[in-house]
């Protein structure tokens, strides 16, 4: 029952976005939880500052990789279709294995047979990228991390991982985080 | 304005300081509410901003990922803010996404899609609209709206603290007015009721005294000045009124003694074989009769002017001697008799320069002042004359000093000394010493004045301006020549019939042809007679102060009728006369009245 609910109101708040168009004949189209958790991946940018070293030039855009499953599949794109981080628009790349120089601002880790999801996150520690997942998974923990909770999507912020990739969360993110952790 | 006009000067005074504190206060009310209003709407806009900025800070993340509950979280924690009406937060797209509104207010106050950035004013209402933003991405529009004080609520708000702030301040200006200004209105009172009681009659009224030299103590002091002038005036009124009536009262005795005198006078010349006793009887009666003239003539010196005065150059040291030695009788007889001693000192500065004066008059008042410094020291004691020469800014002056140590003068009695018939003696006194003294100081153009105080003696200080003399007069050598004159023809005219008779029968009696006309008229139509019948008289005595036609009219008729006929004229004032040199026109002698025998003797010889 609440569940129930809670889908029922994640689905409204995907409406609200305003941005999700549920098409029930596109098979690639996400799940109601994970239209929800791209709408979040599209705007997790805007509250995080990058090293002076992750861009090449004010205008370069922000690459937004998925790795491994895709659970978004076009509702990502569309999400993203004109959304900009400041000056930046976003790109989306599909990558089956990070890699330390594959180019991602954002990193949403979807776990594969091919890399899982610790393994991606250590791919990139340490790299300037802005490491997202959902909880639940093996080892270290990403910076973001989905959880669902009463039939919400809510995410926790690891301080500590963030500060690692030299990434600072801003306190309005913070506020909106079901937990934070901090800083050691 | 009326009721203004009767309030006490204490009043108004403090209407004054509260109407002044009220009056500045409106002002220093008006500028501060002009400027605060001024600054209210701006500072407003700027402090609702502030919040809208605050409101749109918190409103970031939930706007960027639609969480709806989170927004309205936040929006209501407006509530603790009273101030705010209803807050409003909008999607990038413009649509509505989240709202509060204090109870009360109704949900429709907010625009369908998100306003235009901006701040303004509407029904009494602060509107912000502001851009939520995180890293330069517009998120979104947040949107408040703030209850504003309206300008009467304002105005209500300043006007109540300005009331609060007058109220403060009347206790505190009230109060400090009226004690500051206690001083100047209780003077101001006391001028007013000393003036009141100057109006009714009471010269003797006690003066604040002054607190500094501002317009009060001027107007007290001039105030005191009039009263003292005012008082002077009294005074010197009181003495002419009282020299007009003795003047009259003297020529009624005069006129009624004359006989006397002259009758007594031929009785004891002519009638060598009187009896002892009569003898001795008439030598009195004409001694009484003497004394009553010389009284007389002391009584009309209250009416003498100036100018009637012949002025001599007198020595005040010589005259001061004198009285000394004249007075001696009197301190020296007390000494034996009340066992109390008086010792007489005599304090002269040397080289004292003359004044112009009337050597008796000076000598009369200063005994005077020797009786009454004797009289105030009934147990003994000192009596001073001092002579002194002052310079003062009216030029150089003479002083005497009449000083003892006896027992002074209360104020009242100080005051009323000059006054004729106060004294202090009882029946002893005649009240009239002091007087005479202040008329020959007034005579003199002198001064006087009187330091006492009881229990400390009494200086009395006459201050006469010294003076060279002009013309040094020899006083006429009245050397009277018993010799019967020899055998005239007179007119006597006169009013009283006692007068004519008497002096008719005296002059017969040295042998002369006398004629008599009771009245002017009479005197006038007699000699006319005489003339026609070619019978012309030597001379004329008519008196002076006759009812009709006065002795002046008598004697121009006479002598228009004939140069030759010698015109004497009989008057109280005629001594007066005479010494001022004054001759009346058509009179060839001036004689004094009571006549006496050697004088008209004289006359006719002459």
């Amino acid at each position: 029952m609440a569940i129930l609910t809670g889908i029922r109101r994640l689905a409204a708040a995907a409406a609200a976005i305003g941005t999700v168009a549920m098409a029930p004949d596109a098979p690639a189209s996400a799940t109601i939880e994970y239209s929800v958790k791209a709408a979040y991946l599209a705007k997790f940018g805007i509250f995080v500052e990058w090293p002076k070293t992750a861009f090449g030039s004010p205008q370069s855009p922000v690459v937004l990789c998925i790795e491994g499953a895709d659970p978004f599949g076009d509702t990502l794109d569309k999400l993203v279709a004109g959304q900009r981080v400041g000056a930046r628009p976003i790109v989306v790349r599909r990558v089956k294995v990070i890699a330390r120089d594959s180019g991602c601002a954002i990193l949403f880790a979807g776990g594969s047979d091919a890399q899982s999801v610790d393994e991606a996150l250590a791919a990139v520690n340490g790299t300037g990228v802005l490491t997202v997942a959902d909880t639940g998974h093996d080892g270290r923990s990403a910076i973001v991390e989905f959880v669902v909770q009463e039939g919400r999507v809510r995410f926790t912020i690891d301080g500590q991982a963030a500060a690692q990739n030299g990434i600072v969360v801003s306190s309005h993110l913070l506020s909106l985080a079901l937990s934070v952790k901090p800083k050691v | 304005m009326r009721l203004i006009g009767d309030l006490s000067i204490r009043w108004k005074l403090v209407l004054i300081a509260v109407l002044t504190c009220a009056i500045a206060e409106l002002f220093a009310g008006a500028v501060v509410t002009y400027y605060s209003n001024t600054r209210y709407e701006a500072q407003k806009s700027r402090d609702v901003a502030v919040k809208a900025g605050v409101l749109g800070a918190s409103l970031t993340a939930p706007l960027a990922f639609g969480d709806e509950a989170a927004a309205r979280e936040s929006l209501d924690a407006l509530k603790a803010d009273p101030e705010v009406a209803a807050a409003a937060t909008y999607r990038a797209n413009g649509r509505l996404f989240a709202r509060y509104t204090r109870p009360g207010i109704a949900a429709d106050i907010f625009p369908r899609t998100a306003p235009a950035t901006g701040r303004w004013f509407a029904n009494g209402r602060l509107m912000v609209s502001q851009p939520v933003i995180e890293a330069a991405n517009d998120l979104g529009r947040v949107y408040l709206v703030a209850d504003v004080d309206t300008l009467s609520v304002r105005l209500l708000r300043f006007g109540g603290l300005l009331l609060l702030a007058g109220v403060a301040s009347l206790f505190v200006a009230v109060p400090l007015s009226m004690r500051l200004n206690a001083t100047i209105s209780k003077q101001i009172r006391e001028i007013a009721d000393a003036a009141s009681r100057v109006t009714e009659g009471d010269l003797n009224v006690k003066l604040p005294r002054p607190g500094g030299s501002d317009e009060i103590a001027v107007l007290i002091s001039t105030f005191g000045k009039m009263v003292d002038s005012l008082r002077d005036l009294m005074q010197h009124e009181r003495l002419r009124a009282l020299g007009q009536m003795s003047s009259g009262i003297a020529h009624d005795i005069n006129n009624a003694m004359s006989p006397m005198a002259l009758l007594t006078q031929s009785l004891l010349e002519q009638e060598k074989d009187m009896s002892p006793r009569l003898r001795t009887y008439l030598e009195t009666a004409k001694r009484v009769v003497d004394d009553v003239s010389a009284t007389v003539g002391r009584m009309r010196d209250f009416s003498r002017k100036r100018e009637d005065l012949a002025l001599v150059p007198v020595d005040l040291n010589v005259l001061v001697k004198q009285v000394v030695e004249l007075t001696r009788a009197r301190w020296s007889d007390i000494q034996q008799t009340m066992g109390s001693v008086i010792d007489m000192r005599i304090d002269l500065a040397a080289d004292l320069p003359p004044i112009m004066g009337v050597e008796g008059e000076i000598r009369e008042a200063l005994t005077n002042l020797i009786f009454n410094a004797v009289d105030a020291m009934p147990e003994g004691g000192t009596v001073t004359l001092r002579t002194q020469a002052t310079d003062m800014s009216s030029g150089s002056h003479v002083e005497v000093e009449v000083v003892d140590t006896g027992v002074g003068m209360d104020e009242e009695t100080k005051r009323r000394c000059f006054e004729p018939f106060f004294t202090t003696k009882g029946a002893r006194g005649t009240g009239l010493g002091m007087g005479m003294v202040y008329g020959m100081v007034q005579r003199h153009s002198a001064e006087i004045s009187v330091d006492s105080e009881p229990g400390k003696g009494t200086v009395v200080r006459l201050s006469f301006l010294a003076r060279m003399p002009v013309v040094a007069l020899p006083l006429p050598d009245h050397a009277i020549e018993k010799n019967v004159a020899a055998r005239q023809r007179i007119l006597l005219v006169d009013d009283d019939p006692f007068v004519l008779d008497s002096m008719q029968l005296v002059l017969s009696l040295d042998g002369h042809d006398i004629v008599t006309a009771e009245g002017g008229q009479a005197g006038i139509d007699r000699f006319r007679e005489a003339q026609s019948l070619g019978q012309p008289f030597d001379f004329v005595i008519t008196d002076l102060g006759m009812p009709y036609v006065d002795g002046r009219q008598v004697a121009r008729a006479v002598k228009g009728m004939s140069r030759s006929t010698q015109v004497v004229l009989l008057t109280g004032w005629g001594r007066r006369m005479n010494a001022a040199g004054e001759m009346p026109e058509c009179v060839d002698h001036l004689l004094g009245k009571p006549p006496k025998l050697e004088e008209l003797r004289a006359t006719l010889n002459a």
